[in-house]
């Protein structure tokens, strides 16, 4: 029988391809998710962390490999089929428009609604819901253009959560905000994978953070992918090799890169 | 608890502005009937003189509904292009689409010289139409292609004026090469008119225009999560690929045939989305579909009241009244927001 598998990978092969040539970024990617959980993508700027949260969500196609999510292959999910298992939070800046937030949260429901896109009384509560949540119903009839970064971010997670998915895939969601809101975003991303069962996948340039909220780490080095939990990495000394550079080490005691 | 606006009063009021402003395009014009007479000619009443039964029937209604369909259309292909290139300064004349539409008409009418024995059939109003809708269909499928390669909203607007500069270019070789008779005709087509529809054209310009709206049915919920981008739009579930192509045919058919009925019209487009969205704050298509409709149908019906000077027996080109009012609002709009 096989055993409940949320994301796996096999041989997964991730890049660009052009006219003629392929770029490959990284290759050989076996990873495995069998259980709800908060997992950290760590690794420096250009060893292509985004390239594999995008081919995981198949907002760009794989080189080769095989990607299954939830013990289907990914390739054979619609559209439709798949956001209703996974949501996405990206990096890139929304194009301007009127919503509002509590519009923008609900856009988030469009797999379930009509053909119209009317909101049911479901739809609506699953809203309310997701931004009792990330605890900004202050801000629902606010336009999203005149919130801060930080108050957009949580508005992104919450349209996020309101799809109602197993698994939320985040790219970099902590970018751009100040030390407070870096942890609050973590403290409320640990929660939904606790409390909500979600599992979920974001990429992060916060090793300190990642070390202390991540259930899982992914190392995305330059020739593979160590995963692992946090504690292990640290004792067996593999978080030291995301970096190369002479001028830094990772400090045990801290938990954290400093200078040498 | 949270409320979504419905705006059923504005609806309403731009309703009744709409039939109000109808009945005042119908009653006036070169020749004045007077009111009683424009009415009875409409509901088939006693009318004092015959001649003003066939200037109202025959020629101010269709005018007043082309002006509606026109309105209409142009705006709702505003919205579209507006909606799809993420951009708020796209619309039909701003992307080429409209240049595209009047090389499809003067491919029709200069070229019919070259190829002899075809003319008759040329000058049909179906053959105009479809002409167009192919002009416009070739610079968006252009224009679309060229907007996956670059990402930057400015590019693309830069990239729809120069296709609209080479669709002007090659229409000014072929007016090079044909005969007076026909350039003045070509000409006259280029100043924008709603006035020279019969109601069999009208009928033809209906029928196609219900098509292509109708097509809309069924993009209202993806044009919504577009707006979020397309990557967004993809993880909850839309298929871009089928949106986009609907978005693609809606406004060739849109801006073609009313570019082949009409002549290029400009600003419409453009302007009344904005103006739309002053009235009704939201950006859910589902409201601002029909919303964008109603008042582009107004504008235009205001717009040809002002181009027939009331009284005059002058009637304006239509196509410089929309740009005479449209380009000031542009500006305007631009002024007033930093970002639309």
């Amino acid at each position: 029988m096989d055993k409940q598998s949320i994301l796996k990978t096999t041989n997964l092969q991730i890049g660009y391809t052009s006219k003629k040539k392929q770029l490959r970024i990284a290759s050989n990617i076996d990873i495995e998710i069998n259980e709800p959980k908060l997992i950290c993508l760590v690794g420096k700027n250009g060893i292509g962390k985004s390239t594999l949260l995008r081919t995981l969500s198949k907002v760009q196609p794989k080189l080769d490999g095989e990607i299954s999510i939830i013990n289907k292959n990914l390739e054979h999910y619609s559209s439709n089929e798949l956001s209703k298992v996974m949501s996405l939070v990206l990096t890139e800046k929304l194009p301007d428009s009127n919503l509002t937030v509590f519009e923008l949260i609900a856009l988030g429901r469009q797999p379930y609604t009509n053909w119209v896109g009317s909101l049911s009384q479901i739809d609506i509560d699953k809203v309310n819901e997701s931004m009792q949540l990330t605890n900004i119903e202050n801000l629902a009839n606010k336009k999203y253009y005149e919130l801060s970064d930080g108050q957009l971010q949580k508005v992104l997670i919450s349209r996020a959560l309101a799809q109602d998915t197993d698994i939320i895939i985040l790219d970099e969601p902590t970018a751009h905000l100040d030390v407070q809101h870096k942890m609050e975003t973590f403290v409320l991303l640990k929660k939904m994978a606790d409390e909500l069962g979600k599992t979920i996948i974001i990429s992060t340039h916060e090793i300190h953070l990642a070390i202390q909220s991540a259930n899982d780490l992914w190392l995305m080095l330059d020739n593979e992918i160590i995963t692992g939990n946090p504690q292990e990495l640290i004792e067996n000394k593999s978080i030291e090799k995301i970096f190369s550079s002479e001028k830094i080490q990772f400090d045990q005691e801290k938990q954290q890169f400093t200078l040498k | 608890m949270i409320q979504q606006k419905s705006y059923k009063i504005t609806f309403i009021l731009l309703l009744i502005i709409l039939v109000i402003l109808w009945f005042l395009n119908i009653s006036l014009g070169s020749v004045s009937i007077p009111f009683k007479d424009v009415f009875a000619s409409i509901f088939n009443g006693e009318i004092s003189k015959d001649t003003w039964r066939t200037i109202v029937v025959d020629y101010r209604i269709p005018k007043a509904i082309t002006a509606i369909l026109v309105g209409a259309g142009l705006s709702i292909s505003g919205l579209l292009m507006q909606t799809l290139f993420r951009n708020p300064l796209a619309g039909p004349f701003v992307l080429g689409i409209s240049s595209g539409a009047s090389l499809g008409v003067a491919i029709l009418i200069l070229g019919a010289s070259l190829i002899s024995g075809i003319s008759a059939f040329a000058f049909s109003s179906f053959s105009m139409a479809i002409a167009a809708s192919l002009g416009a269909f070739l610079v968006l499928s252009a224009v679309l292609i060229a907007a996956n390669k670059v990402r930057n909203t400015m590019s693309i607007l830069i990239i729809g004026l120069m296709f609209g500069s080479i669709t002007s270019a090659i229409i000014s070789v072929l007016a090079y090469f044909s005969s007076a008779e026909q350039l003045q005709q070509f000409i006259f087509w280029g100043f924008g008119s709603l006035g020279n529809l019969s109601w069999n054209e009208l009928k033809v310009f209906g029928l196609i225009f219900i098509i292509g709206v109708s097509l809309l049915f069924f993009i209202i919920k993806p044009l919504n999560s577009m707006l979020l981008g397309e990557n967004y739009a993809k993880s909850m579930g839309v298929n871009i690929k089928r949106t986009r192509n609907i978005i693609l045919i809606t406004t060739s058919i849109l801006t073609g045939v009313i570019t082949a009925f009409s002549g290029p019209i400009a600003f419409v487009g453009l302007a009344v989305p904005h103006l739309t969205k002053l009235i009704f704050n939201t950006s859910n298509h589902k409201i601002l579909l029909f919303a964008v409709a109603i008042v582009g149908a107004i504008l235009m019906l205001v717009a040809d009241m002002v181009a027939q000077l009331p009284t005059s027996e002058y009637t304006l080109p239509i196509n410089a009244i929309t740009s005479l009012f449209g380009a000031p609002i542009v500006i305007w709009l631009l002024i007033r927001k930093k970002t639309i």
